[in-house]
């Protein structure tokens, strides 16, 4: 633990080095990294480690206790492997969160499970997100993105957010979607592909949105005002912080998330104060607007 | 291109959510964003924000607001101001609302420093919820967060949990 502290890199070359004893191409393994502290100068390395276990599948779930952890770090490092972060506020909820991490991996269905998107010059997509379970910003890489694995009985939604351009009245494709996927159970590989296609017609016609489709963007938009809020305190708009967070706060009472909207204006009152938010302020609006797509 | 009619920025026709302040676009079923009536908002909200009561009717007595806290039966004259502030005191944060409501328990119900606001623009009445915790309702409806009403010449304002009735009335109809 000393200033070097290169505890994380030590401790997951340990843990991984014990998984990759056991490990073969049928099984499933998997690291959990618990941790309650930061780690210097040893991130790069930390991140190399979790992108070659990532190839040979293995994939690591970190669980971030209390409030001194890297978040920003530790969620990128889980993502190498197609793993996630999660965010424990008190040790008592340890067990619950591991519980419920061990009950996942019975429930596998497919990993790898990767999207690609293949445009025309009709449509492009702007944004991606996972709107559940928990929201995240997914980016590509020429185009495939990556979603990590599939569990039976619980639903993976993506949400594209597609640009189309003015076109010629008749039907056009607009993209092509294919879905890959390995199937542990019969050790396969399985492909899916769908082309998105559409009717263009000479009048405007306004299709009424569906209601399911306005309440995950409702949780999304807040998402992604949380994600303008790190932005600016990274270039030091401090008093744009304060107010994107403000909003938050009004738009998360809006829907009923008291304790989190609470949270929110606290922080905007230590921005306007003294210009950065608390460690744990951060996590519980970084973590708990994430969690909103859980409902 | 459609415009948020909160904060003002513009976005690509279609967008559900403004991505600044998360206000729904769509009113109503369609996907387009409706127009206030001009007359009621004539000019950019920035500029009237400051703005005096227009002087072509200064034969009409200004109006005065009359504020009975219903729970406690208090009464409170407000004067004819182009912008009143709802809230609680707190001068260290430099908050000095018009009606400070911390007297009539504000705190306990519910009343944030800085609740809501009632504008007076082109002599017509408007109450606003200026990002209250708690909200503010208008005769039982909640205020979207930022957009000025138009206020009745009696109503009930509820902010949190308090709840005030409210009469406009020009100073000739006073006792």
């Amino acid at each position: 633990m000393g200033q070097r502290g290169t505890e994380i890199l030590q401790g997951l070359r340990a843990g991984l080095e014990e998984i990759r004893r056991h490990h073969r191409k049928d099984t499933l393994s998997h690291l959990i990294l618990l941790t309650d502290g930061r780690t210097y100068g040893d991130e790069e390395q930390c991140l190399a480690e979790a992108r070659r276990a990532g190839l040979e599948g293995i994939e690591i779930s970190v669980l971030g206790i209390g409030e001194d952890w890297n978040d920003a770090f530790l969620d990128q490092l889980a993502r190498q492997t197609g793993g996630t972060s999660s965010y424990i506020a008190y040790p008592q909820q340890v067990r619950g969160v591991m519980r419920e991490l061990v009950q996942r991996l019975t429930m596998l269905l497919a990993r790898d499970v990767t999207l690609t998107v293949r445009t025309t010059e009709r449509a492009w997509v702007e944004n991606c997100f996972r709107s559940a379970p928990p929201i995240e910003r997914l980016t590509s890489e020429g185009g495939v993105y990556h979603l990590g694995n599939l569990l039976a009985g619980k639903a993976t939604q993506v949400l594209f957010e597609i640009v189309v351009r003015e076109s010629r009245p008749g039907f056009h494709p607009l993209l092509q979607l294919e879905m890959s996927a390995h199937i542990p159970t019969f050790n396969r590989q399985e492909r899916l592909i769908f082309d998105l296609e559409r009717e263009f017609v000479p009048e405007a016609v306004e299709e009424p949105v569906p209601p399911a489709l306005v309440n995950i963007l409702s949780r999304l938009t807040i998402f992604r005002m949380q994600e303008q809020v790190w932005k600016a305190l990274d270039t030091g708009q401090i008093e744009d912080a304060r107010r994107r967070l403000e909003t938050i706060a009004t738009r998360l009472l809006d829907m009923g998330e008291a304790e989190l909207a609470h949270v929110a204006l606290l922080e905007a009152g230590r921005i306007a104060q003294g210009g950065q938010m608390s460690s744990k302020g951060q996590k519980t609006i970084r973590y708990g607007t994430r969690g909103l797509g859980l409902r | 291109m459609i415009e948020c009619p909160s904060c003002g920025k513009k976005h690509r026709l279609g967008t559900l959510f403004c991505s600044e302040c998360g206000v729904y676009l769509p009113s109503g079923k369609t996907l387009r964003t409706e127009p206030f009536p001009t007359d009621e908002l004539s000019a950019p909200r920035a500029a009237t924000w400051e703005t005096e009561v227009p002087g072509n009717d200064r034969e009409k007595a200004p109006p005065v607001i009359r504020v009975r806290i219903v729970d406690t039966g208090r009464e409170i004259v407000l004067p004819a101001l182009p912008e009143l502030l709802l809230g609680r005191l707190d001068p260290t944060h430099g908050i000095f609302p018009h009606l400070d409501l911390g007297a009539e328990r504000g705190l306990e119900m519910g009343v944030s420093r800085r609740h809501a606001k009632i504008v007076q623009r082109e002599g017509k009445m408007y109450v606003e919820d200026v990002g209250s915790a708690n909200g503010t309702f208008l005769n039982g409806q909640r205020l979207t967060p930022y957009l000025p009403y138009p206020l009745p010449r009696e109503a009930e304002l509820q902010l949190g949990r308090l709840r005030l009735h409210i009469t406009v009335c020009t100073e000739s109809q006073q006792p």
